[in-house]
């Protein structure tokens, strides 16, 4: 289910649209630069495709949003068959409900007090369903639902393999799911298990290897909850690079994959059969004899590394060109005379890792055959509230 | 120059974010929503003054570079501590800053397409701009804009002195581009800027001065060139935090151009650890396993350079977009809930992501600053430059 954008989405979308609106209809060639651009069509060719490939998986799509934080994608994964969105942070919950989004995990634990007052005042809109990994954790979250007069679904959080938040073991599973049960105002769901290890791993087989373990882990700490007593109805994991083998398997109710939607070069390197709809447009703006400058940097793209793996960014048309240095607001390649990019060259840039640049950034640029057709926000910006929380509280 | 009063455009985003950040006023910073950045004033004024005393007996002039903070509120502190002018890494920095009141403003970059150079040169109608080039494509675009806004801009020519980023590489190649900037109009060519940042990753001291010393010498090596073929420089503009001190007193440099020593940060440190930290990222432990512990602030909050825990001795297991992972064992005392602050290795990635700093003194937070300009694409900027605002 789909309600209309509220307010915050829509006077967020006039906003970017009059600060960035004199760019519709030009090229995305004559964009300021740097720019995030977002093509429109290669993007709903990735939701389509995905939307076919549910019919043979088992498991149903829940879309990531961290990757893009854009409610007009969000709205359009909905439309193309995810039935709700999963969230790092409970700031992109506010926001996705508010675009209009009625079942929302916050794939991450809240613990902090003002973060887990949100998602129980936001639970009495919509389904929320949290993280937890600690029952210290779930009391906080029940005294805060009972304080908003609201339900807090819980998955318990597993390690499968990630070495990040999650139960070491089905025992600890088990003794934080009754602590669980045993709160007013929390509703234990089952377990959330993403096996974002297997995405560090580059190599198809033993990526295959490694998430078939997983799985079997995280099925078997289902089982050992489900002959103690508790029913585990939902397991919820999966990321873009192991949806496919994860969503094959009986067991799995949800995937919670986002990268699916915009895509980068370090995704297309494991799941080619997406494609990039998001890149930055950027121009030289030095060009020395042996290198030429462009002006997007670290403070663009964000980081070149996921985890210790290289996901350098490259320019389209010239991705032999080796790095030579990324700085704060530079990017340097190593060109000798061969090269013919020249300064004032605006040229396409491939993302090595999108989420990190689409934070940066204000906007995107939405365009269909190279042409700017509207402009839509990105939200929630940066790790802070924003002013998500005192709207909430205010009841808007 | 002075400093004139913040205007609506600065004066506005600090009322929205007080406005946003209101609650959390008067509370102590361990009770804020995490993530949060914060800024301990006394420790920034304290930085700032250090800077002040270490300039005071040399002629050399103090540019206060702001793309580090992006903060109207620190870099007013800055020229109310003597620095002359501030310096920029992009045109929407430059504007923000002449819209938080200051009239000496140095975009220390090459700037190139029409918009940018059209920014730059409204902003010259109104304070003194000053700029960077390293080829006569920007020079002709700035010319064209300038004439075009019916200002002029001041020219620095970049030099590489041995960070091979932008900049020319030698005399040859300095004299051609500064006759041709003199004769361009619209233009008043001033002098060079060459920032040797590739010392500024070389942590050995010794080795780092003498390294800024042949930097400098290539660079008033090339000034005294200009000079003898009739262009004298104005201006010679360097430095870093990690340089400051030994290129202030270097003969013929007239101004320095640091920022970091401001906030600082952990890179920074290592360079000169007599200035303090004035910027953290506070985060809550949300999940304590028995060998290690997740913060919720992760690489979208502190950025491309991580960090480490303040008053803990813990390695980094990993950074994820929304976590940050540490090592611990049973000695290790931390446990879900409890307040950490992070180190930022390299304070401008974490800045660049947050709207506002949570300004601490005592404890206690006393405002809420905005970051300002956020993010690398601001046609709005311009767009209100035209409206005149």
């Amino acid at each position: 289910m789909m309600r209309d954008p509220a307010p915050l989405i829509t006077q967020a979308h006039e906003r970017v649209r009059d600060f960035h609106g004199s760019a519709i209809g030009k090229s995305k060639y004559e964009l300021i630069t740097p720019a995030l651009v977002i093509d429109r069509d290669v993007l709903v060719g990735n939701l389509a495709y995905m939307q076919s490939r549910l019919l043979e998986l088992h498991a149903r799509l829940r879309g990531h949003v961290k990757n893009h934080k854009s409610p007009h994608v969000a709205r359009l994964q909905l439309e193309h068959g995810a039935f709700g969105l999963c969230c790092a942070t409970v700031w992109e919950a506010i926001v996705m409900v508010r675009a209009g989004a009625d079942d929302i995990l916050i794939a991450n634990q809240l613990v902090n007090p003002g973060k887990r007052r949100a998602a129980a005042l936001l639970a009495r809109e919509a389904r929320v369903t949290v993280n937890v990994d600690d029952p210290g954790d779930a009391a906080g979250l029940s005294a805060a639902a009972v304080e908003a007069g609201s339900t807090l679904g819980i998955l318990v959080e597993v390690d499968t393999g990630m070495h990040r938040a999650g139960v070491d073991s089905p025992e600890e599973a088990l003794a934080v799911a009754r602590a669980v049960q045993q709160l007013p105002n929390l509703r234990m769901d089952g377990l959330s298990g993403y096996e974002g290890h297997c995405s560090l791993e580059m190599d198809h087989d033993a990526r295959h290897a490694k998430q078939e373990a997983a799985m079997r882990y995280f099925v078997e700490v289902a089982d050992y909850l489900e002959a103690n007593g508790v029913p585990c109805p939902i397991l919820s994991a999966a990321g873009t690079a192991t949806a496919f083998w994860t969503g094959s398997n009986p067991r799995i109710t949800e995937l919670q994959l986002g990268s699916y939607a915009a895509m980068d070069d370090y995704h297309y390197l494991m799941e080619p059969r997406f494609h990039k709809a998001t890149t930055a447009v950027v121009t030289v703006i030095s060009r020395r004899k042996d290198r030429v400058v462009l002006d997007l940097g670290k403070k663009t793209f964000g980081s070149a590394e996921v985890g210790s793996i290289a996901a350098h960014p490259r320019i389209f048309g010239h991705e032999d060109l080796k790095p030579y240095r990324f700085d704060e607001e530079h990017a340097t390649y190593e060109a000798d005379e061969s090269c013919t990019l020249k300064v004032g060259d605006v040229v396409d840039f491939h993302l090595g890792y999108t989420p990190f640049a689409v934070n940066y950034f204000d906007a995107y640029h939405v365009v269909g055959d190279g042409v700017v057709t509207d402009i839509w926000p990105i939200m929630p910006r940066g790790p802070l509230h924003g002013g998500l929380l005192p709207a909430l509280e205010a009841g808007h | 120059m002075g400093l004139r009063d913040p205007e609506r455009l600065i004066t506005d985003v600090h009322e929205r974010v007080r406005a946003q950040y209101a609650p959390a006023l008067g509370r102590a910073s361990d009770e804020l929503t995490t993530p949060a950045l914060l800024l301990d004033l006394p420790i920034l004024r304290a930085n700032l003054e250090l800077m002040a005393d270490g300039l005071r007996d040399v002629p050399t002039a103090l540019r206060a570079h702001v793309k580090v903070h992006k903060s109207p509120h620190i870099a007013r502190l800055q020229i109310e501590r003597g620095a002359t002018g501030v310096g920029c890494a992009t045109v929407w920095e430059a504007i923000v800053m002449a819209r938080a009141g200051i009239e000496d403003v140095f975009v220390i970059n090459e700037v190139v397409g029409d918009e940018r150079t059209r920014a730059l040169a409204l902003l010259a109608r109104e304070v003194d701009v000053k700029t960077a080039v390293d080829d006569t494509v920007q020079v002709d675009g700035l010319s064209r804009a300038a004439v075009a806004a019916s200002s002029t801009i001041g020219i620095l020519i970049d030099v590489d002195e041995g960070m091979h980023r932008c900049g020319v590489a030698s005399a040859d190649e300095a004299l051609p581009l500064a006759r041709h900037i003199a004769k361009s109009p619209g233009l008043r060519f001033l002098g060079l800027t060459g920032y040797e940042g590739h010392c500024s990753l070389e942590f050995d001291r010794d080795k780092r001065y003498a390294m800024a010393g042949d930097a400098m010498a290539k660079l008033t090596g090339i000034a005294a060139t200009l000079a003898a073929n009739g262009l004298p420089c104005q201006i010679v503009s360097a430095a870093g935090t990690g340089t400051w001190e030994v290129t202030s007193r270097y003969p013929g440099v007239t101004e320095i151009q640091p920022g970091s020593y401001a906030t600082m940060d952990g890179h920074h440190r290592k360079l000169d650890p007599r200035f303090g930290w004035a910027v953290t990222v506070l985060a809550s432990v949300i999940s304590r396993r028995p060998d290690r512990i997740v913060t919720d602030a992760g690489s979208k909050t502190v950025g491309a350079s991580h960090g480490v825990l303040k008053g803990w001795d813990l390695d980094v297991y990993r950074f994820d977009e929304e976590h940050s992972i540490f090592v611990v064992d049973d000695r290790t005392s931390l446990a879900t809930g409890e307040r950490v602050e992070i180190l930022c290795n390299y304070t401008p990635f974490a800045i660049s992501y947050f709207e506002a700093y949570h300004v601490i003194e005592d404890g206690v937070v006393t405002d809420v600053w905005p970051v300002m300009p956020r993010g690398p694409e601001s046609r709005w900027l311009l767009d209100a430059l035209e409206r005149g605002e």
